[in-house]
C-alpha cells in the first residue's frame, strides 16, 4: 500500500515536472519575441523622425488632424513595423498556447492555434503589403465601403481574432476544461475541505 | 416626433436611471455578506457575467471619446477596438480557468487575493492593492466628469434646468450610482450592467445602420469623401501614423487581460463550464457596442469635410452632434441612455475593486487579517470613494486638471503593465517567483509615473503604457528566472496544471 502510493507520488512528480518542462520552452520563445519588440522600439528611437509623423492640425478644421505625407513618414520605420507587428502576433499565439494544459495539446489544440496565428499574419502582411502598393501608386481601391488596407484592417484583424473564440468554444471539451479537469477539479475542492481550507 | 426629442430623451435616461435605482434595492437583499458584495457568492449565470464583462470594458470612452478620436484622427483609433476578439480571448485562455479555480479554492473576493494566493506573498497583495487603488482614482474621476456633463447638456437645453450646474449635474448621476453601488454591491453591480450591455448592443447596431445610411453612397461615399480630403485619414494608420496605432493594438489587446474591474468578473460565475459561453456573449456584445465608435466618428468627419455640417468645436462632441442631427427621437432616447449605460457600467465596477481593496485587500497586506464586519466597511469605503472622485473631478474641472491627468496615468496602461505579467504569465507559469511580481508591479508604477511626470518625447506617437508594458513583462520573466524558484502550495499547483 504504502508502495504503491510512493510510486504514485513519484509518478505525479515526474508529470508536474514534465508540465512543468514544457511551459519553459514556451516561456522563452514568449521572451525571445518580448525582446525583438523591445529591440524594436530602440530601433524606432534611432531612427530620425521625420515632422509630422503622427501627423498635424488640420489646414480649415479646427479639432482635426490630418496625415500629411503617408510615404515620408512610414518609409523610416516600414520594416521595424512589419517586424514588430509580426512578433506582436506570433507572441500572441504563443501564450494563447500557453493557456492550453501541457496534456491537452493536442493535434486539434495545436490546430487552431497555428491556424489562428497565421490568420492574423496574413491579414498583417496583407494590410501592409496594400498599403505599401498603395503609397507607391497612389492609386485607391476599394472594398466593402472602405480602401483596401483598411478594409482588411477593419474585417480581417477582427474575423481573425474571432478563430480562437470560435476556437474556444469548439475545442473546450478537448482542449481547454475536459470532462476530466472537471471531476480532477471537484476532486480538488473536495480534497480542500477535507483538509479545512488550508493555504 | 421631432418635437419631442428633447422630453423622449429625457424620458428615456430618467427611465434608465429608476431600473438602476430599482436595480439597487432588489440586489439588497440578496447581499448578505462581504461575497456576496464582492464577488456575487461566484453564483451568476452565463449571460450575466458575459454582458457584464463586456459592459464594464465598453466604458464612456467607447461611446464619446472613441467616437471623437475617429473624427480627430481618422482609422487610428480603431485599433483599439479590433483588437478586442484576440483581448477577450487572451483573458479566457490565459486567466478565467485558472482564477475561477484559485478563487473557489482559496474564497477570494478580489485580485489582490488571487495575486497573494499565487506568489504567497503579502507584499504582491499590498502592492497589486496600492495599483487598484491609483487606477480607480483617475478613471472615477473622468468616468464622474463625463456623466456630469452628459446630463448638464442634457438638461441645460431644456427650458426648467437651462442654468442647472455642473456640480448639481455630478451629485445627481453619482447619487445614482452609488445608491446601487452601495445597497447592491457586486450583484446590483452585475445586474445593472446586463440592462447595461443590452442597451449599448441596441444602441451600437442603430447607430451602425443609421450612420450608414447618412450617404446615399453608404460607406464608400464617406471613404471617397475623407480620401479626397486627406488620404491617410482613412487609409489603415489613421493621421496618427503606424507605430502610434500598433502601440495600441498591443496595449489594448494584451492590456485587455490584465485589467482588474474585468478578471474580478471572471471569478463570478456559478459553473466553470459556463466559460465557453461567456467567451462569445461578451465578444459579440463588444463587437456590436464598438460600431458606433466606428460609423459616427467616420460619418461626422465626412460630414464635416464635404461641408454638410459645421465642424464640431471639441472632437468628443462627435457622438452628441451626430445624434443630434442623424438619429430618429427614439434612438437618441436609446443612445444617451447607452452612453449613460456605459460609463456607469465600468465606474460601478470600478467602486467595487476600489472598496475591496481598501478594506479587504490592504489590511490582511498590512495585519495579516480581515477587518472585522466587512460588509458594512464594504459600504462605507463605496461611499468614501465616490465623495473622494466627485471632489478630484469637480477640482480638474474647474481648478487644475493636471491631478486628474496623473491619476489617468494609472489607468489602463498601469493596470496592464502591473498585472499582465503578474496575472497572465504568472498563472500559467510555475517557475514564476514572487520577487519578479513584485519586481514587474513595482517598475510598471514607476515607468509610467515617468513616463507622465517628465513628459518625454517618445517618438511616433508610441504609447507610454505599451513600453511600460512590454518592460514589466520583460522584468517579470528575467528575475524569475534569475531568482530561486519556490515551491508553490499544492492547491494553487494543482489549479494551475488542471
Amino acid at each position: 500500500m504504502c508502495g504503491r502510493i510512493t510510486n504514485k507520488s513519484a509518478k505525479s512528480e515526474r508529470i508536474s515536472k514534465k508540465l512543468s518542462k514544457g511551459k519553459m520552452k514556451l516561456i522563452y520563445i514568449v521572451l525571445g519575441l518580448l525582446l525583438m519588440i523591445g529591440a524594436c522600439v530602440v530601433g524606432v528611437f534611432l531612427v530620425e523622425e521625420p515632422a509630422a509623423s503622427t501627423g498635424m492640425p488640420h489646414a480649415t478644421i479646427e479639432a482635426m488632424r490630418s496625415g500629411g505625407d503617408g510615404l515620408a513618414r512610414f518609409a523610416p520605420v516600414n520594416t521595424i513595423t512589419l517586424v514588430m507587428q509580426s512578433a506582436i502576433f506570433v507572441m500572441f499565439g504563443a501564450l494563447l498556447y500557453m493557456g492550453i494544459s501541457v496534456r491537452h495539446r493536442t493535434r486539434q489544440c495545436k490546430f487552431w492555434i497555428t491556424a489562428g496565428t497565421f490568420a492574423l499574419l496574413f491579414v498583417w502582411w496583407a494590410i501592409y503589403g496594400t498599403y505599401s502598393d498603395y503609397l507607391a501608386s497612389g492609386e485607391l481601391r476599394m472594398f466593402l465601403g472602405f480602401p483596401v488596407p483598411t478594409a482588411f484592417t477593419i474585417y480581417g484583424l477582427w474575423l481573425a481574432g474571432f478563430v480562437f473564440v470560435i476556437a474556444y468554444v469548439v475545442g473546450f471539451r478537448s482542449f481547454v476544461f475536459t470532462k476530466q479537469d472537471e471531476i480532477a477539479y471537484h476532486e480538488l475542492l473536495e480534497k480542500h475541505k477535507r483538509d479545512g481550507g488550508a493555504d | 416626433m421631432e418635437a419631442f426629442r428633447q422630453p423622449i430623451i429625457l424620458g428615456s435616461l430618467v427611465v434608465y436611471l429608476v431600473l438602476c435605482i430599482g436595480v439597487g434595492i432588489w440586489a439588497m437583499r440578496r447581499t448578505k455578506s462581504a461575497g456576496d458584495f464582492f464577488v456575487a457568492g461566484r453564483s451568476l449565470g452565463p449571460a450575466v457575467v458575459g454582458l457584464a464583462i463586456f459592459s464594464s470594458t465598453m466604458s464612456g470612452f467607447g461611446f464619446v471619446g472613441g467616437p471623437g478620436l475617429v473624427y480627430s484622427t481618422g482609422i487610428s483609433s480603431l485599433w483599439m477596438c479590433l483588437t478586442s476578439p484576440l483581448g477577450f480571448a487572451l483573458g479566457f485562455y490565459l486567466v478565467a480557468k485558472r482564477i475561477r479555480i484559485i478563487a473557489e479554492l482559496r474564497d477570494t473576493v478580489s485580485l489582490p487575493d488571487i495575486v497573494a494566493a499565487r506568489y504567497d506573498s503579502e507584499l504582491a497583495r499590498f502592492l497589486t492593492a496600492i495599483t487598484i487603488i491609483l487606477g480607480v482614482m483617475g478613471y472615477m474621476a473622468t468616468q464622474i466628469l463625463a456623466m456630469a456633463i452628459v446630463l448638464k447638456t442634457l438638461l441645460s437645453s431644456t427650458v426648467i434646468f437651462a442654468d442647472i450646474s455642473l456640480i448639481t449635474c455630478a451629485l445627481v448621476s453619482t447619487a445614482v450610482l452609488l445608491f446601487y453601488s452601495v445597497t447592491g454591491g457586486i450583484i446590483a453591480s452585475v445586474y445593472t450592467d446586463l440592462v447595461q450591455g443590452a442597451v449599448m448592443v441596441v444602441a451600437g447596431f442603430l447607430v451602425f445602420i443609421t450612420a450608414i445610411s447618412v450617404f446615399d453612397g453608404g460607406m464608400q461615399e464617406a471613404s471617397t469623401v475623407l480620401f479626397a480630403d486627406d488620404p491617410e485619414a482613412i487609409m489603415p494608420f489613421g493621421t496618427a501614423g503606424a507605430l502610434t496605432c500598433i502601440s495600441w493594438f498591443f496595449l489594448f489587446g494584451m492590456g485587455l487581460a490584465g485589467q482588474p474591474h474585468i478578471i474580478t468578473k471572471m471569478m463570478m460565475n456559478k459553473n466553470l463550464a459556463d466559460n465557453r459561453s461567456i467567451l462569445p456573449l461578451s465578444v459579440l456584445g463588444y463587437v456590436m457596442a464598438a460600431l458606433l465608435w466606428i460609423s459616427v466618428g467616420l460619418i461626422m468627419r465626412s460630414v464635416v469635410v464635404a461641408g454638410m455640417e459645421n465642424p464640431l468645436a471639441a472632437p468628443d462632441q462627435a457622438a452628441a452632434a451626430f445624434l443630434s442631427v442623424f438619429a430618429h427621437p427614439l434612438l437618441a432616447g436609446v443612445v444617451f441612455a447607452g452612453l449613460f449605460a456605459a460609463i456607469m457600467s465600468t465606474a460601478d465596477s470600478f467602486l467595487n475593486i476600489g472598496a475591496a481593496a481598501i478594506i479587504h485587500d490592504i489590511p490582511r497586506a498590512l495585519r495579516g487579517r480581515a477587518l472585522e464586519n466587512e460588509l458594512f466597511w464594504a459600504r462605507t469605503a463605496t461611499i468614501g470613494l465616490c465623495v473622494i472622485a466627485i471632489a478630484f473631478a469637480l477640482y480638474s474641472y474647474y481648478i487644475n486638471n493636471r491631478l486628474v491627468a496623473l491619476l489617468g496615468a494609472f489607468g489602463w496602461g498601469t493596470f496592464a503593465a502591473a498585472i499582465v505579467p503578474i496575472v497572465v504569465l504568472g498563472l500559467n507559469w510555475q517557475r514564476a517567483t514572487k520577487q519578479a511580481a513584485v519586481a514587474a508591479v513595482a517598475s510598471s508604477l514607476l515607468i509610467n509615473f515617468f513616463i507622465e511626470v517628465s513628459t518625454v518625447n517618445i517618438p511616433y506617437g508610441m504609447s507610454g503604457g505599451f513600453l511600460a508594458l512590454v518592460t514589466s513583462m520583460i522584468i517579470f520573466i528575467v528575475v524569475s528566472l534569475l531568482t530561486p524558484e519556490t515551491e508553490l502550495k499544492p492547491d494553487i499547483r494543482a489549479a494551475m496544471e488542471i
